[in-house]
């Protein structure tokens, strides 16, 4: 046991001196999620902030004159108006972003509205028309009504509202839900890769193994130690990780945030409940891993042999993000999925112990069988002089 | 075992399976041994051997069959036992670059069951030996070869093993880093050490040697003392009686074809 110890403290000094391993597990997690959701949320605000102020010009064809129509429109300071007679032409030459056509058939109005689907702007100007149109709409039914002698309120006759009973908290549990499972499986698979590659395929690759493998040690210990490593380190960028977005989504200045809901903070004992979650599969990340590092001849080669692995893991985490409805017990024998989803449960405070029981068991168990393949690879003189 | 042999090698045969069904016979039917207090060199060209018969004796490649014995431990049973007793170099390890050479020494002090105090009394032999004071506490990284290689030798002899397996050791070194592992190679051998080294080049067996292996394409084509074997032979010089043994091997292989 002690060897196995003195093995790990001595991949963790060489990691920490290793500037790369620092970016990865450090820099990396705490802050480029960071980074990327504020420049989203910040865009996305400014888009707005930009398509709110923004007056659209839109043109009306039209074989007579409608001005009840026209001055209802010319009540909007964010639509100029252009009076053309081909559509088509005047989307296209014109700068404008929305064409209306007026036309009378038998005797009932018919408004068409022409755009271009290809151009955000043109999609914006749509929306805009759409809502004027559907005030006019009301006006002149609300009118009708009013000259039949007949109340308005024939057009409602009851209202509906909903009534959210989640709080503040649980409802940012949910929308974080969404993408923080996600994202702490990738970021600890990234920092599980990038440390398996330099433990293993990197002794391969600056041939100081040979040493290793001569000395007093078991192979058993040595894997034991290595994977042990791998697993700090993958455990501790996603430590990074998950605290580079609780500052960003605390921060408010996330993409997320912009959604307008008030809290999106996590409760630490959720954090630390779902990095407990996350151990196992942090694990059989790091018994994979190790095992690729031992086929591989040279670091190159394991991390195309782990961005594979990426992507398949990226495959299995991305069903989490369509948030499923009532997920059955099966899916918590899912490796990947099923801490992804009990996550999510933990972070709206629907906690399970069953599904708990079920996802860490089943992790377990297949973290110990990959273990045991990464030790009898280890083991295969074929595999680890691989030429 | 008889007594003084520390390495006994047996009908030593390692068989390399080559994708598919296709085989390659890196030794073939090896033996020999190495005695206490003697400088071995296993000669022959690339690809001969060598290097296959040196990872057997040091448990890092498996016999197919024969048998190592190492101070009278099997390579096959009792591999945990060899490690203790054996010190592995070759010209091609390298060190870890990130860590100092006294955080080298007591990683592979620490792995060979040396407590803190037997590593710190090991190293007030071995810096002054190997003349490393000056750069212990550096990082490997910013040492020159020589340095390099001063330190491999350390952590080759950090558990005062008995015996040596030295793989190429001299090959691609510059002067004072070859002069350090020759000197390292010479005062094994006064301390009463068994050493057996390969090499392709053949003055550095006459330089070194007190009995010499010739491995030819897997077959050991004759052991026997350095000078010895030149008499039997009557050549004077060890590239002389190689290149006739291979020579006669080579004839020997035509009639038997």
């Amino acid at each position: 046991m002690k060897k196995i110890v003195f093995i790990i403290r001595k991949e963790l000094l060489e990691s920490v001196r290793d500037t790369r391993t620092f970016l990865m597990v450090v820099i990396m997690p705490l802050f480029l999620y960071p980074i990327l959701f504020m420049t989203m949320g910040y865009f996305t605000q400014m888009e707005k902030t930009r398509e709110e102020e923004i007056v659209y010009k839109v043109g009306i064809v039209s074989p007579y004159s409608d001005s009840d129509f026209i001055n209802h429109i010319k009540k909007s300071k964010k639509i100029k108006i252009i009076m053309g007679d081909d559509p088509e032409r005047m989307l296209k030459n014109e700068k404008v972003k929305a064409v209306i056509e007026i036309k009378t058939i038998e005797r009932i109005k018919e408004y068409t509205i022409h755009y271009d689907g290809a151009d955000k702007e043109s999609q914006n100007a749509v929306k805009r028309v759409e809502k004027i149109i559907a005030g006019y709409k009301k006006e002149l039914v609300k009118k009708e009504l009013i000259d039949q002698g007949l109340s308005e309120k024939i057009l409602e006759p009851f209202t509906v509202s909903k009534h959210n009973i989640a709080t503040a908290k649980r409802m940012g549990g949910f929308l974080l839900g969404t993408l923080i499972p996600y994202l702490l499986i990738i970021i600890s698979f990234s920092g599980a890769l990038h440390a398996s590659s330099d433990i293993v395929a990197g002794e391969k690759e600056r041939r100081t193994i040979e040493t290793l493998l001569v000395t007093d040690v078991k192979r058993g210990e040595l894997v034991l130690g290595k994977v042990s490593t791998v697993f700090i380190i993958s455990l501790l960028t996603a430590i990074s990780g998950l605290l580079g977005l609780i500052v960003t989504f605390y921060s408010g200045f996330s993409i997320m945030s912009s959604g307008g809901i008030a809290s999106l903070s996590i409760p630490w004992f959720s954090c630390l409940l779902m990095l407990i979650v996350m151990c196992p599969l942090i694990w059989l990340f790091s018994s994979l891993l190790l095992s690729i590092g031992v086929i591989a001849k040279n670091i190159k080669e394991a991390n195309t042999y782990g961005t594979y692995l990426l992507f398949l893991v990226v495959m299995i985490a991305v069903f989490s993000i369509m948030r499923l409805t009532s997920p059955g017990w099966k899916l918590f024998f899912i490796p990947v999925l099923n801490t992804a989803i009990l996550q999510q449960q933990i972070l709206v405070g629907q906690f399970d112990i069953l599904n708990f029981c079920r996802t860490i068991s089943s992790s377990i168990l297949y973290a110990i069988i990959i273990f045991l393949l990464a030790k009898s690879i280890f083991e295969k003189e074929e595999i680890l002089y691989r030429s | 075992m008889p007594k003084g042999e520390l390495i006994e090698i047996t009908k030593l045969t390692k068989i390399f399976k080559k994708g598919g069904k296709e085989e390659v016979i890196a030794i073939n039917n090896a033996n020999f041994t190495v005695n206490k207090g003697e400088i071995f060199g296993l000669l022959g060209p690339n690809g001969a051997g060598k290097t296959t018969t040196l990872r057997i004796i040091s448990t890092i490649l498996k016999p197919t069959s024969g048998d190592v014995k190492v101070s009278g431990h099997s390579v096959t049973d009792e591999p945990d036992e060899v490690r203790k007793n054996i010190g592995f170099l070759t010209g091609e390890t390298r060190l870890y670059e990130r860590l100092t050479p006294r955080e080298i020494f007591f990683y592979f002090g620490r792995l060979y069951n040396m407590q803190e105090g037997e590593i710190e009394e090991r190293l007030e032999e071995i810096v002054p030996m190997l003349e490393l004071k000056e750069v212990l506490y550096q990082r490997v990284s910013t040492l020159s070869s020589g340095w390099k290689q001063r330190v491999s030798i350390g952590r080759t002899v950090i558990h005062n093993p008995e015996i040596f397996v030295l793989d190429e050791p001299l090959t691609g070194l510059d002067i004072l880093a070859r002069r350090s592992a020759t000197e390292f190679i010479k005062q094994s051998k006064e301390q009463g050490k068994a050493v057996i080294f390969s090499t392709h080049v053949m003055s550095e067996a006459e330089e070194l040697c007190d009995r010499v292996g010739f491995i030819h394409k897997g077959d050991i084509l004759d052991v026997g003392d350095k000078e010895g074997i030149k008499e039997k032979i009557k050549k004077n010089s060890l590239e002389e009686t190689f290149i006739e043994l291979m020579r006669r091997k080579d004839e020997e292989d035509c009639i038997y074809n």
